[in-house]
């Protein structure tokens, strides 16, 4: 059966050091907020100064995964034309494939929408978890060099910033949720879905799942992984 | 191997809604946790609920190694 390219070697590299680094970070952040239910993870790791350092060491590799995908693919766009940025992108399109999901999710309508290479749900998960990720490196940085964030922000800035940085988990732990739904209990991709790491997709898989995308591989436009 | 095939595709039929169901008890606990609800009842969901959810990213991180480890083996599924 012949495989499709869906993702570059950079993607894969990108999406496991991201994906390590963030899953890492809750591990050692989310007892920070709920000490009274998940006290015990930080007495498994040898105590709070020690799961801080092992946050601290995750948020470099997270912030690297973001710097790079932000650089990487944004010089690709600038200088070698379509990007992984160009498909990402959102579009009107995007908005009404939404609404015509919902309406077949409800039973209001048959028709079920013919995604792109990234699907509204793929792109709003994306977008969602880029734009935590800006305000998790400027609250992450605020409290990591609490000392000298005093020097231009008052003492209470910093208590915001902690509260916007834990709260902004809590709803990142969701997106996880229900990413980790998408990829792993969704039936069609029960038990896991592989492409993140083969980097590839059989070809009738392209054909049921993103039709707009298999049309345009048969058009014979670019098709850019990267 | 069709024996292993036949027992997954059961599996996944069983696991088809209680995937949402535990997805569903994390969001809840959070927002219970989030309002901060003093009903000692609604406290030990919230415990159980946000300990699902760890175990979860916990669980996220091995399939993420294992999808790396097997990322050669054509027959890993």
């Amino acid at each position: 059966m012949a495989e499709i390219k869906r993702f570059s070697i950079s993607q894969i590299a990108i999406h496991a050091l991201g994906a390590f680094s963030i899953l890492t970070l809750y591990i050692t952040g989310l007892p920070i907020t709920f000490p009274d239910q998940l006290g015990w993870i930080p007495a498994l790791l040898g105590g709070y100064p020690v799961t801080m350092l092992i946050h601290r060491i995750a948020a470099v590799g997270f912030i690297a995964a973001g710097v790079y995908i932000v650089v990487y693919h944004g010089m690709y766009g600038a200088f070698a034309g379509r990007s992984f940025f160009t498909d990402i992108w959102l579009k009107i399109k995007d908005i009404q494939d939404a609404i015509k999901d919902t309406k077949h999710l409800l039973g209001l309508s048959k028709d079920k929408p013919g995604y792109g290479k990234y699907s509204w749900i793929a792109k709003a998960e994306f977008w969602s978890f880029f734009s935590e990720a800006a305000i998790f490196l400027v609250t992450g940085s605020i409290l990591w060099f609490s000392w000298q964030s005093l020097a231009f922000m008052p003492p209470q800035y910093l208590l915001l910033a902690r509260y916007i940085h834990a709260g902004f988990a809590v709803v990142s732990v969701c997106g996880v949720a229900f990413h980790s739904y998408m990829v792993h209990f969704n039936p069609e991709n029960f038990r896991i879905d592989r492409c993140i790491f083969t980097g590839s997709v059989p070809e009738e898989e392209v054909k049921e799942r993103y039709p707009m995308w298999h049309e345009e591989i048969q058009r014979g436009d670019k098709i850019d992984a990267e | 191997m069709k024996k292993y095939r036949e027992a997954i595709r059961l599996m996944q039929n069983k696991i088809k809604y209680s995937g949402a169901v535990v997805v569903a008890i994390i969001y809840i606990s959070f927002i219970a946790a989030v309002l901060k609800i003093e009903n000692p009842a609604v406290q030990v969901f919230v415990t159980i609920g946000i300990n699902i959810a760890l175990l979860f990213v916990i669980v996220n991180l091995g399939a993420l190694l294992y999808g790396i480890i097997t990322r050669n083996r054509r027959d890993a599924d």
